[in-house]
C-alpha cells in the first residue's frame, strides 16, 4: 500500500499498542496509529473521521469495546472495527461479530492482526466500490426517468421488462402495468408474428429508426418515431426502444402539406388562366379581321345588286355571323379564365409580405434557406388584388430559394425589402443563388421565357403582367455578390384612387 | 387636298386595321389604313375631312394619347375609339376626351357605320362653323377700331346715350359709326349682330 493505514487504536497499554503497530509494520503494512483511552476521546476521534480501520481493546479501565463498537456503527458505519483483546470469551466474541465487528484478534495471538486488518480493509474497499456503483445506477434510472421520451427494454419475447417515466407519463399506464405488458399491447402494429420479424432484422441491424404507432390507456393513438438498438448482454439479447411522441410536428407538417397543395393549385389555375387568356387574345384578333372582310364582301355583292351574286351575298353574312359566333366563344372563355372581377381593396404591403412568407416558409426550411424580411417602418397602404400581389411575391420567393439548390448552406438566405420612394412602394427579394442570364435581363419576363429544367416560364410573365395591372413595374438586377434582386413598385394608395373610377 | 371625307384607321394589327378599311370601302367611304398613332401624324394634313377610327393597346403611342395629341394641336378631327377589352378607366378617359364612341371589339356593323356618319357629321358641322366664322371676320376686318368699338358696347347692351358719354364723343357721332357697322357686317338689327359676333369668335377675341 502506497500511503500508509491510518489506525485509531482504543488501547490503555501503550506497550500492546506498540506491539500491534509493530506487528504490521513487520508484514509490510505502514501504519500511523492514533491511541485513545476514553470514551471521550475516542467519540472525539471519531467525529474528527479521517481513519481507515478501527481497533479497540474490549475491557478498558475507562471505557469498553461494545460501547466502543455501537458508537462507531452509529458514527461511522463504513470503518472496519476489530476487536484487539487480552481475553475474550466465545460469548462475547459472538456477541462482538453480530453487534457489527469486523472481527477479532486476540493478544495472544497478535500475528493474525495482519490478515484481519488486511481483510477489512479489502472489504472495506469493496463497500465503497458496491456503493458508488449504486449511486451510479440511481443516477442513470433518474437520467432516465426524467428524458422526454419513453424508453423501453424488451426482450425476444416482446415482454417490457424496464420502462422509464416518460413511458408512463406519455401511455397513462403505472410502471407495475406496464411491466406485465408484451409491445402488442402499446403498440397495435406490432402483434406476435410482426415481432418476431422486426427482432431478427433488428439483431442483424442492431438499431432500426422507424415511425409508428402507440395507443395510450384511454385508447388514443399517437404518431410516435422509434429509435431501436439492439445489444446482447450476459448472452441474451435485448430492445432497448427510445420513443418520442411526433404528434406536433405530424400536425405541423400535414398542415404545410397542405398549404403547399393550396398553393400549388393557386399558381396552376392562374397561369392556365393566363395561358387561355393569352390565346384568346391571339385568336380573337384574326376572327376579328374575318369578320369584318366578310361584312366588307357581302356589302360589295349586295351592291352589285346581281341575281348570280345572291348566295356570295349570303355566304359571305354566314362567314361574318360564323367568325362572330367564335369570337363570342373566346371572349367568354377569356373572361371565364381570368377573373375579370378582380378583387382590389386597401392592403397594407408588409402584411402581404408576412403572409407570403408564411407561405413559404415551409419549403425555405426544407431547403435550408434563411428568409430575412426587412419592411419599412410605415405600413404603406396599396389599392390591389391582395392574392394577385401574393402570388408575385411568393413566385419570386420559390424563384429565390430554387436559385439557391446549389448554393453553399450558410449562404442561403433571401432577404425581402419594402420601402417608400416617392409616390410608390418598392419591394424587392434577393438571393444568393445563381444569377441572371446573361445579357437581356428584360426577356425573362417574356412569356414561356425559362432557365429552369421542367419550368414553364409563365411566373415571372404573370408577375409582370400582375403588377403592371396595378400600375407598377418589375424589373431585375444581378447582386454585385452574386445572385440577384428582383425589384417591383406599386403606386401608393392616393394616387391609384384618383385613377380608379 | 380632297374634299371628299376619308376615314382614318389605326391599328397596329395589320390584319385589323385593312379589314376595317375593306369594311368602311364597301360602305362608300374612303378609308385609309396607318400603322401606327406615329404615321398618322406624319401622314395627315391639318383640315384634311373625315374622321378617325383607332384601337386603344398599340405598340408604341396609344390610341388615348393619339386623341390627347390631336387635341392639344387643336386638330378638330372626330375620334372613334376601339378595343377587345373595354376597361372603365379607358372608357372614361376617351369619352371625357370627346370621343364619338367607344366600340368593343367584334362591334356589329351597324355601330360602326353609326359611329362613322356621326363623326363625320360633326366633322363637316365643325367645317361649316369654321367657314362662316372665316367670313363674319373678313367682314369684321373691314371696320375701323373706332366702329369695332362701338360694335363692342351695342352687342354688350348698352344705348347710344351711354356709348357716347363713355367715348366721350357726340350722339350724333355714335349713330353715324351704328350705321357703318350694320352695314360692313350686313345685318340689320342688334339681334343679327349678337349672332353673328358669336358666329365669328369675335366676343372671345375681344376678351
Amino acid at each position: 500500500m502506497d500511503s500508509p493505514v491510518r489506525i485509531l487504536h482504543l488501547e490503555d497499554d501503550p506497550a500492546d499498542a506498540e506491539l500491534v503497530r509493530a506487528t504490521l509494520e513487520g508484514a509490510g503494512i505502514a501504519c500511523q496509529t492514533t491511541r485513545v483511552e476514553t470514551g471521550g476521546e475516542f467519540r472525539q476521534a471519531l467525529a474528527e473521521g479521517g481513519y481507515d480501520t478501527i481497533l479497540a481493546d474490549y475491557r478498558l479501565p475507562a471505557y469498553d469495546g461494545v460501547s466502543a463498537l455501537q458508537l462507531t456503527r452509529e458514527l461511522r458505519p463504513d470503518v472496519p472495527f476489530i476487536f484487539v483483546s487480552g481475553a475474550m470469551g466465545e460469548d462475547a466474541a459472538i456477541e462482538a461479530l453480530t453487534g457489527g465487528a469486523t472481527d477479532y484478534v486476540l493478544k495472544h495471538k497478535l500475528s493474525l492482526v495482519v490478515p484481519a486488518v488486511k481483510r477489512a480493509l479489502r472489504e472495506a474497499e469493496n463497500a465503497r466500490e458496491r456503493k458508488r456503483a449504486e449511486a451510479n445506477i440511481a443516477l442513470r434510472n433518474f437520467a432516465l426517468d426524467n428524458v422526454q421520451e419513453s424508453a423501453f427494454l424488451i426482450g425476444e419475447d416482446a415482454r417490457l421488462y424496464y420502462v422509464n417515466e416518460g413511458a408512463c407519463r406519455t401511455l397513462g399506464y403505472t410502471r407495475e402495468e406496464l411491466l406485465g405488458m408484451r409491445v402488442a399491447d402499446i403498440a397495435p402494429d406490432f402483434p406476435a408474428e410482426r415481432w418476431a420479424r422486426h427482432w431478427n432484422e433488428l439483431k442483424s441491424r442492431r438499431s432500426l429508426t422507424f415511425e409508428g404507432r402507440h395507443r395510450t390507456k384511454d385508447g388514443r393513438v399517437l404518431p410516435v418515431e422509434i429509435s431501436d438498438n439492439y445489444f446482447e448482454y450476459d448472452g441474451r439479447g435485448h430492445a432497448m426502444a427510445l420513443v418520442r411522441d411526433i404528434t406536433e410536428r405530424k400536425r405541423a407538417e400535414e398542415k404545410l402539406q397542405q398549404m403547399e397543395l393550396q398553393l400549388a393549385h393557386v399558381a396552376r389555375l392562374s397561369t392556365m388562366g393566363e395561358m387561355v387568356a393569352g390565346i384568346a387574345h391571339e385568336l380573337n384578333q384574326p376572327l376579328y379581321a374575318i369578320l369584318n372582310y366578310a361584312k366588307a364582301a357581302r356589302n360589295f355583292l349586295a351592291a352589285k345588286g346581281a341575281d348570280e351574286l345572291e348566295p356570295l351575298c349570303e355566304w359571305s353574312e354566314e362567314i361574318a355571323d360564323t367568325a362572330r359566333w367564335a369570337a363570342d366563344v373566346v371572349k367568354r372563355l377569356r373572361s371565364f379564365a381570368r377573373r375579370t372581377d378582380s378583387e382590389r381593396s386597401r392592403c397594407r404591403i408588409n402584411h402581404i409580405v408576412r403572409e407570403s412568407l408564411g407561405l413559404v416558409d415551409f419549403a425555405a426550411r426544407r431547403a435550408h434557406v434563411v428568409l430575412e424580411a426587412q419592411l419599412c417602418p410605415e405600413s404603406p397602404v396599396v389599392w390591389a388584388d391582395r392574392v394577385e400581389l401574393q402570388q408575385v411575391l411568393v413566385n419570386l420567393l420559390q424563384n429565390a430559394l430554387e436559385a439557391m439548390q446549389d448554393t453553399m448552406p450558410e449562404k442561403r438566405r433571401v432577404t425581402v425589402q419594402t420601402a417608400v420612394a416617392g409616390g410608390a412602394i418598392e419591394f424587392s427579394v434577393a438571393d444568393h443563388g445563381v444569377g441572371l442570364p446573361a445579357g437581356d435581363h428584360q426577356s425573362l419576363f417574356d412569356p414561356f421565357v425559362t432557365t429552369k429544367p421542367g419550368g414553364l416560364g409563365m411566373g415571372l410573365a404573370i408577375s409582370k403582367t400582375i403588377l403592371e395591372a396595378h400600375g407598377g413595374r418589375l424589373w431585375a438586377v444581378p447582386n454585385p455578390a452574386g445572385g440577384a434582386t428582383f425589384h417591383g413598385t406599386l403606386p401608393l394608395v392616393d394616387e391609384i384612387q384618383t385613377d380608379a373610377d | 387636298m380632297p374634299t371628299e371625307p376619308t376615314v382614318f384607321v389605326v391599328d397596329d394589327q395589320e390584319q385589323a386595321r385593312k379589314s376595317v378599311c375593306a369594311l368602311v370601302r364597301s360602305m362608300g367611304v374612303r378609308g385609309e389604313a396607318f400603322s401606327s398613332g406615329e404615321e398618322f401624324l406624319r401622314r395627315y394634313v391639318r383640315d384634311e375631312p373625315g374622321c378617325l377610327v383607332t384601337d386603344v393597346r398599340m405598340l408604341g403611342m396609344s390610341g388615348l394619347e393619339l386623341q390627347q395629341k390631336l387635341a392639344a394641336e387643336m386638330v378638330r378631327l372626330p375620334v372613334i375609339v376601339m378595343t377587345a377589352y373595354p376597361a372603365t378607366r379607358v372608357v372614361v378617359r376617351a369619352m371625357a376626351a370627346g370621343a364619338i364612341t367607344l366600340l368593343e371589339k367584334p362591334y356589329e356593323e351597324e355601330e360602326l357605320w353609326d359611329a362613322i356618319r356621326r363623326a363625320l357629321a360633326k366633322d363637316a358641322a365643325q367645317r361649316a362653323g369654321l367657314e362662316r366664322q372665316r367670313e363674319v371676320q373678313l367682314r369684321a376686318s373691314q371696320l375701323t377700331p373706332e366702329e369695332r368699338r362701338v360694335m363692342n358696347m351695342i352687342v354688350s347692351g348698352m344705348p347710344n346715350k351711354t356709348i357716347a358719354k363713355r367715348l366721350d364723343v357726340s350722339l350724333r357721332t355714335v349713330e353715324n359709326r351704328r350705321r357703318e357697322v350694320f352695314a360692313k357686317m350686313g345685318v340689320d338689327s342688334v339681334a343679327g349682330l349678337v349672332r353673328l359676333v358669336i358666329e365669328g369668335g369675335l366676343d372671345e377675341a375681344r376678351i
